[in-house]
């Protein structure tokens, strides 16, 4: 704290410039202040105008000039004046000319420096079109609004890119709005014009005095029929006009489309119990009386005052559109941004909330990401700890041997920085709606390459705190490279979900489906806080994700895909298997609907071993944290009861291992939240003396479980969820953590568990004989640790990495300082392993060049010495850092043989004579893999008392 | 190793049972793989070949592996009635006028038929129905080119699964539950009797069919036999619940020597605790023999025991084998784990690696030359040198795999694949390179 405020100080004097840094310094200092991460964030003597980063969406109103409309988030921008950068930035005008015809505006995009207030902003300029404006056109601006250079500076491109997109979903949701209205009015015009004399005749005889003159009357009716015709042929010239450019995107259309089906099943629903307040939001105005929300004024051209009241008067049931209660006539009111293009502007307003949300994090966590994210691109050989990337022994590797294969994308289409960053995600209604999704650098490949997937025009951008891998986003991929139309099946099957969800809960909120969460954000935001409605998303995210992605089969295919559709053109040059496999795709593709669903009962039991019945371990995770979240941030917004009924209801369906999502550290340390993982590892090092042993046993694959007593459910879970840091995963597996659970452990799970919480049961042993050898226990109550002997002597002797981890006299300021210096841990011994993994597992310089030589015969294999004790001697790693280095290898090998198993899967050693009618699911005729540990055991005593109060 | 005082003669016998107390180096199955298929006691397990393996369940299934991956090759669904024993064939002459040099595995079933599968593809070929009652097991007589099968009767099939006889024993109250051919067309079965009867094939009397009669019946064990096995060509020993082994000529079918005699064998309550569970050769000369609680390695020539454990588990060994060509003896238990015992001479690398001069298994397993074996006064005492725990209950069988480690199966219904780590990982870096190099065939 005092370390900011001197640093703010000192800085008053030099240029405007060094705000922005002095901001960043304000928030890295954060980090190294001694209070824990619980205290709030705000800096009571802040010089700056507001506290983070805004996007304020601003237009040129006919009525009133330039204002802004939106600000995202709603408080947005603090004591800046929004105001007057709306004026700043609305008052260039950027239109082309207006001529007197009609023309199509496209967007312009600008960066703005304001030296004064030392912000920096990107001012993305949109032109919506509006049938009552004045033109037809209201000009829009989207500003991402920041005080950091560099971040606006590095980040301009995808800024530009994410907000083009924004703008495309407000574009094309608009001109339906309008092209619709253009309709709407031809018809009403054309109505209006030839019966109106007789219409008006003997509303006439009836009601006026018969004063009136035949002549008037005539005299009216002709000027009128002038007008109409008038009308009539402005509209149909504007029609003209715009439909060249309505059917530009046939995905935006199909995506819109996947849109109107939701909301229409669920407004089907809702037309039951039509107290939901979402009726507002409804798509179909022929369903709704168009009093309710519907501002349509008539402003761009006028009938005759008296018209307007006659009809009001008379002819309401005839003609709802043109009939406006007459309250509203004198009222100058534009139409909101939601009116002006529905589905756009839900759509549109989501992703710029995850763009905020992404972009407003710290520049160097978002350069760090950056950089991280190139690590996805060849997955297999990626090793994470703690479900955050630490290193790809593939990375930017141009073996020879590899090139051809790994980066054929790149020769036709170099993975540029461009196309590392994140983009969206295919229109995959979870992804769409949460804010943790990211859609890795190996998609992105995917869907430059080919042309039948989205181009991420319409995907949401999700970004987000945390990118994953999205290992099993395969299937989806797949379809769209296979199949011909845009439903998949198990975007249906999400659809009766959530009309099933609707009928059955009564409860309002219950009645929201997956969809209507995008809705519910907006609420969320002013009723919850930040991280509750963050796990809210999540958990929706999640299922959705599951439900959509049950194959676990797809993310194989998909990346074969990947590697087929990114370089179709180079296909002569595949390897025999790779044809084999395309030419098998259509096979694949058929297979996969059915064997999905019979597959589904018989691998849970085995993947996700045995927890309360219809709630697989995922969702204790999700409630946990919930359950956390609520404890320490007191948010009793809603009752708990109802969310963990809506998640076990979703998490019902929730059938397939869940899939791995990474983050990057930066993040962690930059935005400490309670549900991170390494969110407690201050605390655990403070209090558990022997965490050590665990770490290690950790972090050299041997299963740790950590057995309490039920009541202490909720201190176990802090401490597996600090331990979690440390576990380093298979991502071909899924998950490798279970925080809690009642059931004894099973041998079986031992090919997948690496940590877990277990619940003291006086009628079983829950570590049976079978397992106890094989896992490392930390008795909760007792505080004593069964390990393997030699860790204690290893670790303290020469346990370099780890020693320094858990070496008591350092004093760590914050938590996030411990993250931060764990990691820099994991990264060295990630590099030691990536040496090893060359020079030992690979055979090293030998056997490339060995490989080069005798490209004939791949099957002879290179004889390599030694255990590789020597290699690991000279890279200084010893005793118990070699046995960690040493199971990174393996974790990387691991997942790249599983890798290329699952692509081969059907074509393997007996080939197809192997696919017997009886045999199952491809999964489930592997075998699980359990490497053991065969150390003896050993008891030992926690010094220091675990309080975890 | 811990010993009581030894005031009690009585208790003197009773050793406490070896615990590991180190990191096991010397046990080379640290990786493990679980084939989960089976949803009840597995019993047995056949060795197809290099590659594969098959597991037969009381769930009625037989499932066949792959030993290297465990990859679950075929389920052989067929039988209603759990599964009792299985019979590998080599059938090399045309079957259904066609030539097939197949392999075939059989099954035999409480159900009272004995399934014919092709084990490469998993199909039932055929379904011998003619059996009746369980079938208990199945050995066939290679130079015969015949199977037999025993239960309540004892039938003889030709190749084609055809009947050649049967030899009904209505008049016995107990089943055939082994059997063993032996030269000159004879075949000893057991029973759950103290007798053991030899059977002789003969050609019937226009040399179509064979014909089984009863030759000789042979009463010398006290109690009924649990285990028939052919020590040599000219010898077969028999093992019974009192825990005796009957060594027999087989040529004059006569009794030659008797080893491991217990006096008070029925125990409390009926429980035999020296019965002889299980008895396999090497060498054809040594007999392993999983006797209570441990085991002994008798010379069937000399008579000598020697080595033995006399508590090497927790519970009685129902099964052992000998691995990694004979330096490594695995022992089955009902106490849910297979403990691997080696030469207690630690120079002994049961790697492979080392070029030690021995040709026998017992060699290896001793870590003596067979000269110094035949020179022991007092039995060996093997090292108990690792556990391999992952079964939940009693571990009913374990085969040798070779290179690929070995196979357990147990009545928790999984059959475990104990593989060599270190090699595992050797493999997986090739597997690595293969994958990087197959990435790279683009010509």
């Amino acid at each position: 704290m005092h370390g900011a405020y001197d640093l703010s100080l000192t800085r008053t004097n030099e240029g405007q410039d060094i705000t922005a840094d002095e901001i960043n310094l304000d928030k890295l200092a954060y980090n190294l202040r001694f209070s824990s991460d619980k205290v709030p964030r705000s800096n009571p003597w802040s010089r700056s105008i507001f506290n983070g980063d805004f996007i304020l969406i601003a237009e040129f109103a006919e009525n009133e000039g330039p204002k802004p409309v939106m600000t995202i988030p709603k408080n947005g921008g603090g004591n800046f004046d929004i105001n007057a950068f709306a004026v700043h930035v609305m008052s260039v005008d950027y239109t082309q000319a207006r001529g007197s015809n009609f023309s199509i505006v496209e967007d312009t995009q600008l960066f703005l420096t304001e030296r004064k207030d030392g912000i920096y902003a990107y001012v993305h300029h949109f032109t919506l079109y509006d049938i009552h404006a004045r033109g037809f056109v209201r000009p829009f601006c989207m500003c991402y609004i920041s005080q950091c250079k560099r971040k606006m500076f590095s980040f301009l491109d995808s800024l530009m890119d994410e907000f083009t997109k924004v703008s495309r979903l407000f574009r094309h949701g608009n001109r339906i709005t309008f092209i619709r209205d253009l309709e709407q009015r031809l018809t009403d015009v054309f109505a209006m014009k030839g019966p109106s004399i007789s219409l008006e005749n003997s509303h006439l005889d009836g009601l006026i005095a018969p004063k009136w003159k035949v002549q008037d009357m005539e005299k009216s009716i002709r000027k009128e029929n002038e007008e109409y015709e008038r009308i009539l042929q402005e509209t149909k010239k504007l029609i003209e006009v715009l439909k060249p450019h309505m059917v530009n995107d046939p995905r935006i259309v199909q995506q819109f489309r996947r849109l109107e089906d939701m909301a229409e099943g669920r407004s089907r629903s809702y037309t039951d119990a039509d107290s939901c307040p979402l009726i507002k939001q409804g798509t179909s105005d022929h369903k709704l009386p168009s009093f309710v929300k519907q501002p349509s004024l008539r402003r761009a051209f006028s009938l005759p005052d008296m018209k307007d009241l006659l009809k009001g008067n008379k002819e309401v049931p005839v003609k709802p559109r043109s009939c406006l209660p007459s309250y509203l006539n004198g009222i100058k009111q534009l139409r909101h941004l939601h009116d002006l293009c529905e589905w756009g502007a839900k759509e549109g307003l989501n992703r710029l909330r995850n763009i905020l949300k992404h972009y407003s994090r710290e520049t160097a966590a978002l350069l760090i990401e950056q950089t991280e994210t190139s690590h996805l691109e060849r997955f297999p050989s990626l090793l994470t700890i703690g479900r955050s990337v630490v290193c790809n022994v593939l990375r930017n590797i141009d073996m020879k041997c590899m090139s051809d294969h790994w980066n054929n994308s790149s020769s036709s289409n170099p993975p540029s920085q461009e196309c590392l960053t994140r983009k969206s995600s295919f229109g995959s209604l979870g992804s769409l709606y949460s804010l943790e999704s990211f859609q890795s650098c190996v998609e992105d490949e995917f869907v430059l390459g080919s042309s039948r997937s989205s181009d991420g025009i319409l995907s949401p951008f999700a970004p987000s705190c945390s990118f994953h891998a999205d290992l099993q986003g395969g299937t989806e991929r797949m379809e769209t490279l296979s199949c011909s139309s845009s439903d998949s099946p198990r975007t249906e099957n999400s659809d009766v979900m959530s009309t099933h969800s609707d009928t059955t809960l009564t409860a309002a909120r219950l009645k929201l489906s997956l969809a209507d969460y995008a809705f519910m954000d907006e609420d969320a935001l002013s009723d919850y806080n930040g991280s509750r409605f963050n796990r809210q998303t999540s958990a929706a995210y999640e299922t959705n994700v599951s439900t959509h992605y049950t194959q676990f089969r797809g993310k194989s295919l998909s990346l074969e895909s990947l590697s087929l559709a990114s370089s179709g053109y180079a296909s002569s040059r595949y390897h025999h298997k790779h044809h084999r496999r395309k030419v098998d795709y259509p096979l694949l593709q058929n297979k996969i609907p059915s064997p999905l669903t019979s597959s589904k009962p018989e691998r849970i039991p085995n993947i996700n071993a045995l927890d309360v019945p219809n709630r697989n371990t995922r969702s204790t995770v999700v409630r946990h944290l919930y359950k956390r979240a609520k404890s320490i941030e007191g948010s009793g917004s809603s009752s708990p009861s109802v969310e963990d009924k809506l998640l076990q209801r979703r998490l019902l369906y929730n059938l397939r291992p869940e899939k791995i999502r990474l983050r990057c550290f930066a993040e962690e340390v930059s935005q400490p939240l309670e549900t991170y993982t390494g969110s407690n590892v201050l605390l655990l090092r403070n209090n558990l003396s022997c965490g050590v042993h665990l770490l290690y046993a950790l972090l050299c694959g041997r299963p740790v479980v950590v057995l309490a007593e039920p009541g202490n459910e909720r201190d176990v879970r802090i401490v597996i969820s600090a331990l979690w840091m440390f576990v380093p995963e298979n991502m071909s597996h899924g998950k490798a953590v279970d925080p809690w659970r009642t059931k004894p452990l099973q041998i079986a799970d031992l090919a997948w568990l690496k940590l877990a919480g277990l619940a003291k049961n006086k009628h079983f042993n829950m570590v049976p004989k079978s397992v106890k050898r094989f896992v490392s226990v930390l008795d909760f109550e007792k505080i004593s640790l069964f390990l393997p002997f030699p860790t204690i002597a290893a670790v303290d002797v020469v346990g370099h990495y780890l020693r320094s981890l858990c070496n008591c006299v350092n004093q760590w300021p914050s938590n996030a300082a411990l993250v931060a210096f764990v990691h820099s841990v994991f990264l060295e011994l990630a590099n030691k392993a990536y040496v090893y993994y060359y020079a030992y597992c690979l055979g090293g310089l030998q056997w490339c060049c060995c490989k080069s030589n005798q490209r004939s015969d791949p099957g002879v294999a290179v004889e390599i010495h030694g255990d590789g004790s020597e290699i690991l001697s000279r890279l200084g790693v010893h005793f118990s850092d070699a046995k960690i280095v040493q199971y990174f290898t393996e974790l990387i090998k691991q997942q790249q043989i599983d890798y290329y198993q699952s692509l081969s899967v059907d074509h393997d050693f007996f080939g197809e004579g192997a696919l017997t009618p009886d045999s199952d699911s491809v999964p489930e005729r592997r075998s699980l893999l359990i490497s053991t540990d065969l150390s003896k055991c050993a008891v030992f005593r926690n010094v220091k008392p675990l309080d975890f109060t | 190793m811990f010993r009581k005082r030894t005031d009690n003669r009585g208790r003197q016998k009773v050793d406490t049972v070896p615990e590991i107390d180190d990191d096991q180096p010397r046990n080379p199955f640290t990786e493990l793989r679980l084939l989960s298929s089976h949803t009840d006691i597995v019993h047995l397990l056949t060795i197809i070949d290099d590659r594969r393996f098959a597991s037969a369940s009381d769930d009625d299934l037989a499932v066949i592996w792959d030993a290297k991956t465990g990859k679950r090759l075929s389920i052989l669904r067929g039988h209603s009635r759990p599964i009792k024993c299985m019979l590998l064939l080599h059938q090399r002459q045309e079957y259904q006028n066609e030539e097939i040099a197949a392999t075939l595995l059989l099954t035999g079933s409480s159900d009272r038929t004995i399934l014919v599968w092709d084990v490469d593809d998993g199909q039932c070929l055929h379904t011998i129905t003619e059996h009746c009652g369980s079938v208990k097991c199945l050995v066939n007589m290679k130079e015969e080119r015949i199977f037999f099968s025993g239960g309540q009767d004892l039938c003889v099939w030709n190749e084609k699964g055809e009947m050649l006889d049967k030899m009904a024993r209505n008049s016995e109250h107990s089943d055939i539950h082994a059997l063993l051919p032996i030269k000159n067309n004879r075949i000893v079965a057991a029973s759950n009797k103290s007798s053991l009867v030899v059977y002789l094939v003969k050609p019937t009397d226009d040399s179509e069919n064979l014909k089984i009669v009863e030759f000789k019946k042979l009463s010398p064990h006290r109690e009924s036999i649990r285990c028939l096995i052919n020590v040599a060509d000219s010898m077969f020993a028999s093992a019974s619940l009192d825990g005796a082994i009957v060594l027999w000529s087989s040529h004059s079918i006569s009794y030659t020597r008797q080893f491991n005699f217990v006096k008070n064998y029925e125990g409390p309550n009926h429980t035999y605790p020296a019965s002889a569970q299980h008895v396999f050769t090497v060498d054809q000369r040594y007999i392993f023999a999983s006797i209570g609680q441990g085991f002994f390695l008798f010379d069937a020539l000399s008579g000598n025991c020697l080595a033995k454990v006399t508590n090497a588990h927790h519970g009685k060994i129902i099964h052992s084998v000998l691995l990694c060509d004979g330096y490594i003896l695995a022992t089955c238990s009902e106490d849910g784990s297979v403990r691997i015992w080696g030469s207690p001479n630690p120079l002994l690398v049961c790697d492979g690696s080392e070029l030690k001069p021995f040709t026998l298994q017992v060699e290896r397993f001793l870590g003596k030359s067979i000269s110094e074996i035949q020179n022991l006064n007092t039995p060996i005492i093997p090292a108990l040198i690792g556990e391999c725990l992952a079964h939940t209950g009693a571990i009913n069988m374990a085969v040798n795999l070779g290179e690929e480690g070995f196979a357990s199966c147990g009545s928790d219904g999984l059959v475990v694949l104990w593989k060599d780590g270190v090699l595992e990982k050797k493999r997986r870096n090739e597997m690595v390179r293969n994958i990087l190099l197959s990435m790279d065939n683009t010509a």
